[in-house]
């Protein structure tokens, strides 16, 4: 049951990404700065912490082969990155006691991690010619702190809910 | 511990297959994308109505600021535009005229524009997509152009049933490059193949160093290659430079398209279009 609650809202927030953020923001501001919503990939990693790795890595596997199928023409990109940046978030959680400060810390981390990956690859094969620093004062910088705010929304109002997500224990004796 | 090395190295083989596999254009759109194209346009539309209702409110209160001063222009502009539309009709009668003495009866600039609403964009900068509310059902077809009020803002790029996907103009050098012509005393051909992120211009090349080529000038696409019908307004030249090894010049084109504020778009429909294979040859 919380699994399925758990995948809509991972598709509800995808389709916000991809909707009603990109309405607000060319009205409340200049556009000089750019901030990618990846609520969907936030929430992930930050239940990753709580989920176990693995199932994390297949939730961002999911949501990532969406948003290549939706939004771009080519299929891995995203796929990839979400499902790699997943699987590192909820290895952090055995080097760090579930403290605040840390989660949210970590988060921040890895949603760089993944900004920087993603552009790589894009770089990689030559479908974008944006200069690094750019994109890390103009794009990246903006997308984590936005990113970050919506995982300290989230986890303030997921906590309790989280911990009694099943999988926790199960992935504990596993590994 | 060597077994997930093994798994990783995999999965980065299985990477730089699909984007591999993928990274050509591709031409035609599966049955099961169009599916999952058609599934989530129905929820996009459901979150997208109302976000950009309210949206247009915090719009409005904007507005009302610069209302006054956009008046004035405007009404200075309303003399000037008597006088154009007369030139206009008499163009008009002109090449009808003139049409007639030639004996074309199919103009290539005849279409009909069809209207979408936006009802999802891409969420990142790399793919520059926009989600719009018609597909095959209304007629749209790949390769058709897509205009703002205000100008060219792309191309359709993947049709499904009920929506179809654009591709924005800030896109262009993966998709076509566009055939463009600059408006003067004597028209200038160039060809759109790029865009610069940061700064927000399109740039045109391999345009001859002699032609006359100055900043203000308007361009519109110039009908050649047969995928975007003449003369749809592209924008405008800001800057002339000289391009590579000094042969040709380079200018760079502020888009009259904003790409930000798309809730309304027209899709131009014509009669013939070509693959975008055979388009657009420098």
């Amino acid at each position: 049951m919380n699994q399925i609650i758990f995948s809509l809202i991972l598709l509800v927030l995808f389709i916000v990404e991809g909707t009603t953020f990109q309405v607000f923001y060319a009205d409340l501001t200049d556009l000089t700065y750019v901030m990618i919503p990846r609520y969907a990939l936030t929430f992930i990693l930050y239940a990753s912490f709580y989920i176990g790795r693995i199932r994390g890595m297949w939730y961002g596997i999911a949501i990532g082969f969406l948003q290549d199928i939706i939004y771009g023409d080519i299929v891995g990109i995203y796929t990839f990155t979400m499902g790699v940046v997943a699987y590192f978030s909820g290895l952090t959680f055995k080097i760090f006691h579930p403290n605040v400060l840390l989660i949210i810390l970590s988060l921040g981390a890895s949603l760089f991690f993944h900004e920087g990956i993603a552009y790589g690859l894009f770089y990689l094969f030559s479908l974008t010619d944006v200069g690094w620093r750019w994109q890390l004062s103009n794009v990246w910088i903006p997308t984590v702190l936005l990113n970050m705010g919506f995982g300290i929304l989230v986890h303030y109002v997921t906590q309790r809910w989280m911990v009694t997500l099943d999988g926790l224990e199960e992935e504990e004796k596993s590994s | 511990m060597n077994k997930r090395l093994v798994i990783l190295l995999f999965s980065l083989i299985t990477l730089v297959i699909f984007v591999g596999i993928t990274l050509g254009l591709r031409e035609k759109t599966t049955l099961p994308e169009k599916m999952l194209l058609d599934t989530t346009s129905i929820f996009q539309r459901i979150f997208y109505k109302p976000a950009s209702s309210i949206a247009g409110l915090f719009q409005n209160v904007k507005d009302m600021y610069s209302i006054y001063e956009e008046n004035k222009v405007l009404k200075s502009n309303l003399e000037k535009f008597a006088q154009v539309s007369a030139e206009l009709n008499r163009l008009k009668d002109e090449n009808q005229r003139l049409r007639e003495m030639l004996d074309a009866k199919e103009s290539m600039s005849d279409y009909k524009l069809l209207v979408a609403e936006v009802i999802a964009r891409s969420p990142d900068r790399w793919n520059n997509v926009i989600i719009i509310d018609k597909g095959s059902k209304n007629g749209i077809k790949k390769d058709m152009a897509v205009l703002s009020p205000k100008g060219l803002i792309g191309s359709v790029q993947r049709v499904a049933n009920f929506s179809s996907s654009v591709q924005l103009l800030t896109d262009v050098e993966r998709g076509s490059q566009i055939s463009v012509v600059v408006q003067g005393d004597q028209s200038v051909f160039g060809i759109i193949e790029g865009y610069i992120f940061e700064e927000g211009l399109l740039v045109m090349r391999k345009v001859p160093i002699e032609s006359p080529l100055k900043p203000g000038q308007m361009v519109v696409t110039s009908g050649l290659g047969g995928v975007f019908p003449p003369g749809l307004l592209v924008g405008e030249v800001t800057q002339v430079v000289t391009g590579d090894y000094g042969l040709t010049q380079m200018a760079y084109v502020k888009p009259a398209a904003d790409f930000y504020r798309l809730n309304e778009v027209f899709v131009v429909e014509r009669s013939f279009v070509v693959p975008s294979d055979q388009g657009v040859q420098p």
